[in-house]
């Protein structure tokens, strides 16, 4: 008769499939007992007084599913090894949808997915809109935490969710949320970063990104980038999942300093946050993207930009300080002679609203006053006037076709447009990277400049473009800012520092005189 | 504005299991967004996603009410508690009865028909054919003539065989002098139970399916006067007989218990054979009971049919429950109930059946689907247990595969499996049952039954067999029925 | 009849339904109806105990010399200290934590079963204040208890429930019976079904917390001191 422990870590099995597995093993030739149970201080302590080896229980936490036994054979114990096996993969001895061929054969519903898998916790959904709230209660519904890439959900039914999740201790990051990257996994459009210990809040998706990036370029990794969907601060949202964001980062020991993004938060939410980050125990610096700089308030640092979050959270980490990449502009290239107002102007054309506002706080604070233009640019119809800022991931320009991240015709044909208005100096772009995005999107980018600034008849159009990548994504971001730099563009690591550029390229405004 | 209810230790319980070094993904909707925790080393599952309930708005916000809405988990014990009483129902045959004496409500004018209620105006050919047959059986009228008009007169009037815990093939017609079968639960919390039907006239030109001439109700004599008395007395001697136990065994021996039941009709021919020898002096008479049930391959249909009502009849009345206890067409209308609304229909359009044939007929031919015998699918057997007959496929132009498949497809919308009936081939595993419209909405998949096509005309016959689905519309009204019903449950009594 | 078909089913092989849900809590009715010990002692002939509740209040089940039967009488032998301070109306918190402690995390489930009569127990304490049957302050000592455990102690699923039930909130389908018990005015049918129903949640769970919440009435009914 000999005893034996199995120990499964972070084994999630419902309690009828705890029972199943007591039940089958214990039917196996030369098994006189078996027992599953989770491994908590009382059953391993009860464990332990039935004769079941200590040192084998001592590891066990209550996260973890611990297989006792009592088998007579060794024979027997190889019996129960492939047994185990087989049920914990879900193979049990009821007929699962799809049965034999089970493993070729995908789920035809989240509920059903998450049955034949329960060692799964997260659900990611990116369905049509009208149809994510129900399959994002499904997911609650079991007990997981949400991914929820999908926009167009009704602000109803985002509050419901994620008023829900609160109460069950369960994230719902989104709706439209685009980037969240867990324990280094990467979820909807994210950087390939290393792990480390500055903690990102986001409702902004690129906003997690770049600040993913900058931090990445200072040799500092992150711990958790957690999304929260673009809406959730505003006064409905409440700041729901922000909130529970900050809490677990708080309490993740792996996490030694918070960063916050969002656009815009409604004045209540941003208050209360305020209270709270005070409260963190650990330093925090929030970005409120298009928002001046405040200082330090209470404690708590709100950045100018997204590069000074991160400068702030490398220093915190301890990084020696690494100097921004940004490609010195010659003075000859500069502006050129002053021109009367409205001869020259910069056009910005982005990918997201995000790295849109950030540009456009930095170029208001250098003088350039931006309009964003009321609806979609036509490209057959001439440019409205002013310096203009474009976000073509807009819903205007992203109806029925896929997200500019991942396409770039739109923006393509806005680059022509604009190259071919000679009023238009300088073009300032972004370029984002990482998993999900374009797989190789600078020649095509390249191609279109070089189409763009030909068709002008030798009128100088300067092209600044903000990279924001890491150094391991799969585009491989040194050879895309390679192409970019060869083609005569200028390249920046952010967002801010591009506008900065793109201010300094602008030829200065002759004043009138007066007559 | 109330603030969120997190708190620190609530978070600790789940949330935070995901800032703990593994992540494991299960993916539904456009797949590049699950490519970067492809590339960083996650495991993940894609889901075949397919909008719930059609992609309707308004059914969908139903649907994730009773699925996930607060009263969701009491819907769920409801649920478990319904399949239970199911499960633990112990149906016997325990005798053979005159309908006027034993079923519940039966009356001199009253005569019983398969499916939802439907007037004599909206009958189909089939059923009409059966009421003509059955008032010229009854002595009501002398031709025909005279009983399409006594029929349209509303001198007789017509109900569900349901409405009166009995079931009946095809027209499913029940007259007061007809012999029923008598199955009683012996199990369970509803034990005393009793279900009827009526006994099974054999292939070809029979009453169930519309035929009227002097060889039907010739045969429906014999039925009553011979086949039925020699038949209880022979049960008064071997004592009752255990359905369930000869269901179980009939499915692992090729047997569906819907449209193959030739082993069901074997093994209840060895059970009674002995006692029907017995019963009676006459050995002639004996001799042509036993030929009777010899003769015909679905005699066990009309004892399988009373055994599923009775399983479900058990399963009947639970609150919230959101189990489907009934299917059944009258040829021109489907209609289904659910456990926590007995007696309340739900019905749509008879749909047409698909399958193979006979020689010399086609659709334009068929009927649409009709009678009470889908009682079997939403017992958990008949076309839910398709694995067990892969000679049935010949009548789907299928493989043995696809039988399999068509069971473990069955499986995605019930609520467990009755390990009573083991599918062999599905190694042993237990058949589909208990039926939860929630699920059906939610996979967009229908319950699937075989049956068997009728001529649309009546007295011709059988002229094919298939598959055939419930339409949507009965499962729409009952969910926005349960979704009413649940919202509006009454809380516990109090002073 | 009084069959016990459902009993055995409900007891044996696996419930049909897997409930992969965390059960929603709510707070008990605020204004109970009455309850005496009269109409407990009736209630407890009419409800539904499933074999596995029935083990837990007695001590005894399983195989002997099994993992199973050591449970049981641990778990047992707690509940029975628990319900005995409570109706000698200790109002400190640290006279509950010991035999607390011990039950958290026992057994087998993702909610172990000491936990589950942890929170059975709780919302019995509070239905019986209404009757006067319980001391309004010692059942609050004990729902405080519940709060102070140590989270490593236990499952995540199981700290929830804690949680919630040392903030009055309990899984619905265990608030519904424990509002209809030992109410004069209840009929004995509804109340029927609400054990059933309550017995059917989970693999264990409604069995473990039906346990915790009848360990209480048996209880009252007998009239247990703290020894």
């Amino acid at each position: 008769m000999s005893t034996r422990v199995f120990v499964h870590p972070g084994c999630y099995q419902d309690s009828a499939r705890l029972m199943q597995v007591s039940r089958e093993l214990a039917a196996l030739p030369g098994v006189s007992e078996s027992v599953a149970m989770m491994g908590t201080q009382t059953n391993r302590r009860l464990l332990a007084d039935a004769g079941f080896p200590e040192s084998e229980l001592a590891h066990a936490s209550p996260l973890d599913m611990i297989v006792a036994l009592r088998t007579d054979s060794p024979e027997a114990l190889d019996a129960v090894k492939a047994a185990l096996g087989r049920l914990l993969e879900g193979r049990g001895a009821s007929v699962a949808a799809g049965g034999g061929s089970a493993a070729a054969r995908r789920p035809g519903s989240v509920a059903e997915a998450l049955e034949a898998h329960p060692e799964a916790n997260l659900v990611s959904i990116a369905v049509p809109g009208p149809y994510a709230a129900f399959v994002a209660h499904r997911a609650l519904d079991a007990g997981r935490s949400v991914f929820l890439f999908s926009d167009n959900v009704s602000l109803a039914d985002e509050v419901a969710l994620k008023r829900r999740a609160a109460g069950l201790g369960l994230l719902v990051m989104g709706p439209d949320c685009g980037t969240a990257i867990l324990s280094g996994i990467g979820l909807g459009f994210a950087n390939r970063v290393e792990r480390g210990p500055v903690g990102i809040v986001g409702a902004s998706g690129t906003g997690i990104q770049e600040l993913s990036c900058l931090l990445d370029r200072k040799g500092v990794g992150i711990s958790h980038a957690i999304g929260t969907g673009s809406r959730d601060l505003s006064e409905a949202v409440d700041g729901v999942m922000t909130e529970a964001g900050l809490a677990l980062l708080a309490r993740d020991p792996g996490t030694k300093c918070v960063l916050l993004v969002a656009k815009h938060p409604a004045e209540s939410v941003a208050r209360r946050l305020h209270g709270i980050l005070a409260k963190l125990g650990k330093p925090v610096a929030v970005r409120y993207l298009g928002e001046p700089a405040r200082g330090a308030v209470d404690g708590v640092l709100y950045a100018g930009s997204l590069d000074e979050a991160a400068e702030a959270a490398a220093k915190w980490a301890g990084a020696r300080a690494a100097p921004a990449v940004i490609e010195t502009i010659e003075p000859g290239e500069r502006g050129g002679a002053a021109t009367a107002q409205g001869e020259s102007r910069l056009v910005g054309l982005f990918g997201g609203g995000s790295l849109a506002a950030e540009a456009r706080c930095v170029l208001a604070a250098h003088g350039v006053e931006t309009v964003v233009p009321a609806g979609k640019l036509s490209v057959r119809a001439p440019l409205p006037p002013g310096n203009l800022v474009v976000d073509t991931g807009d819903d205007a320009y992203t109806v029925g076709r896929p997200h500019p991240m991942v396409d770039q015709t739109v923006r393509c044909e806005l680059i022509r447009a604009a190259g071919a208005d000679l009023s238009v100096r300088v073009l300032l772009l972004d370029l984002v990277l990482g998993d999900g995005a374009h797989p190789d999107p600078a020649p095509e980018l390249v191609e279109c400049v070089v189409a763009a600034r030909a068709a002008r008849g030798g009128r100088p159009l300067a092209v600044v473009v903000s990279v924001c990548g890491s150094r391991r994504d799969p585009q491989g971001t040194a050879r895309q800012e390679d192409a970019l730099r060869h083609a005569g563009i200028h390249i920046a690591s952010s967002a801010a520092l591009a506008a900065g550029e793109a201010a300094a390229l602008l030829p200065r405004v002759r004043e009138e005189v007066a007559r | 504005m109330s603030a969120s209810t997190v708190s620190a230790s609530t978070l600790n319980a789940s949330a935070s299991v995901l800032l703990e070094g593994r992540l494991d993904v299960v993916h539904a909707g456009i797949d590049a967004v699950a490519e970067a925790p492809r590339s960083t080393g996650a495991t993940v599952t894609v889901v075949d996603f397919e909008p719930p309930s059609g992609g309707d708005p308004r059914r969908m916000t139903l649907l994730s009410e009773v699925l996930s809405g607060p009263k969701a988990p009491e819907i769920d014990a409801a649920n478990a508690c319904t399949l239970a009483h199911l499960l633990a129902s112990r149906p016997h045959l325990v005798g053979i009865g005159i309908a006027r004496d034993v079923i519940p409500g039966m009356a001199e004018d009253l005569f019983l028909h398969a499916g939802p209620p439907v007037t004599w105006e909206r009958m189909c050919g089939p059923m009409r054919g059966a009421v003509i047959g059955g008032l010229l059986h009854e002595g009501r009228a002398k031709s025909t003539e005279e009983a399409a008009s006594l029929a349209a007169s509303g001198a007789v009037r017509f109900d569900p065989c349901h409405h009166h815990d009995t079931v009946g093939p095809m027209a499913g017609l029940v007259t007061p002098s007809m012999p029923v079968f008598i199955v009683e639960d012996r199990g369970g919390e509803r034990a005393g139970a009793r279900t009827f039907c009526t006994l099974n006239e054999g292939l070809g030109k029979v009453l169930r399916y519309g035929a009227f001439s002097a060889e039907v109700l010739a045969r429906l004599e014999f039925m009553r006067d011979e086949l039925a008395p020699v038949l209880a007395a022979a049960l008064a001697l071997r004592g009752p007989i255990d359905l369930k136990h000869l269901m179980a065994q009939a499915l692992q021996m090729g047997d569906e218990g819907h449209n193959r039941n030739r082993a069901g009709t074997s093994l209840l021919f060895r059970e009674l054979a002995p006692a029907v020898v017995r019963a009676t002096e006459d050995r002639e008479r004996a001799a042509r009971v036993l030929d009777f049930v010899n003769g015909n391959d679905h005699f066990f249909l009309n004892l399988s049919m009373p055994m599923g009502k009775c399983m479900l009849k058990a399963a009947e009345g639970e609150p919230l429950s959101s189990l489907v206890t009934v299917m059944a067409r009258n040829g021109t209308d489907f209609g289904i109930q659910l456990a926590s609304m007995p007696g309340r229909w739900f019905t749509g359009p008879a749909l047409q059946v698909r399958g193979l044939y006979f020689p010399g007929f086609s659709q334009a031919d068929a009927n649409p689907d009709i009678g009470d015998s889908a009682i079997t699918e939403t017992a958990g057997f008949g076309g839910f247990a398709m694995g067990a007959a892969p000679a049935i496929v010949q009548f789907v132009g299928g493989s043995a595969e696809d039988a399999l498949a068509a069971t473990r497809a069955m499986r995605r919308i019930t609520l467990g499996a009755n390990s009573g009936f083991a599918i062999p081939a599905l190694g042993f595993a237990g058949t589909p049952t208990g039926i939860d419209l929630r699920l059906v909405e939610e996979k967009n998949l229908l319950p699937q039954i075989n049956t068997g096509i009728a001529h649309k005309d009546p007295g011709v016959g059988q002229v094919g067999a298939g598959l055939v689905n419930p339409p949507w519309e009965a499962f729409h009204a009952a969910l926005e029925a349960l979704a009413e019903h649940v919202r509006a449950a009454a809380p516990p009594p109090r002073a | 009849m009084r069959s016990t078909a459902i009993e055995t089913f409900l007891d044996d092989a696996m419930n049909p339904v897997r409930v992969l849900k965390p059960l929603p809590c709510r707070e008990l009715d605020p204004l109970p109806g009455p309850v005496s010990r009269a109409s407990l002692v009736l209630d407890l002939a009419c409800i539904f105990v499933p074999g596995r509740t029935r083990a837990l209040l007695s001590g005894q089940g399983g195989e002997p010399g099994s993992i199973e039967e050591t449970v049981v009488k641990w778990a047992h032998a707690r509940v029975r200290s628990l319900v005995g301070t409570l109706l000698s109306g200790d109002v400190r918190v640290v006279a509950y934590r010991p035999d607390a402690a011990a039950l958290t995390g026992l057994g087998p489930g993702l909610t172990p079963t000491g936990d589950d009569l942890l929170v059975g127990l709780a919302a019995m304490s509070q239905r019986l204040v209404g009757g006067g049957l319980v001391e309004a302050r010692a059942a609050v000592a004990f729902s405080t208890s519940l709060a102070g455990l140590p989270s490593e102690e236990t499952t995540p699923a199981a700290n929830r429930l804690l949680q919630n039930a040392s903030k009055g909130q309990f899984p619905s389908v265990l608030a519904s019976a424990v509002e209809m018990l030992g109410n004069p005015h209840a009929d004995p049918e509804s109340l029927r079904t609400l054990t059933v129903r309550l017995a059917a949640t989970g693999a264990h769970s409604g069995a473990d917390l039906l346990a915790g919440a009848l360990a209480l009435v048996h209880g009252v009914i007998d009239g247990e001191e703290k020894p």
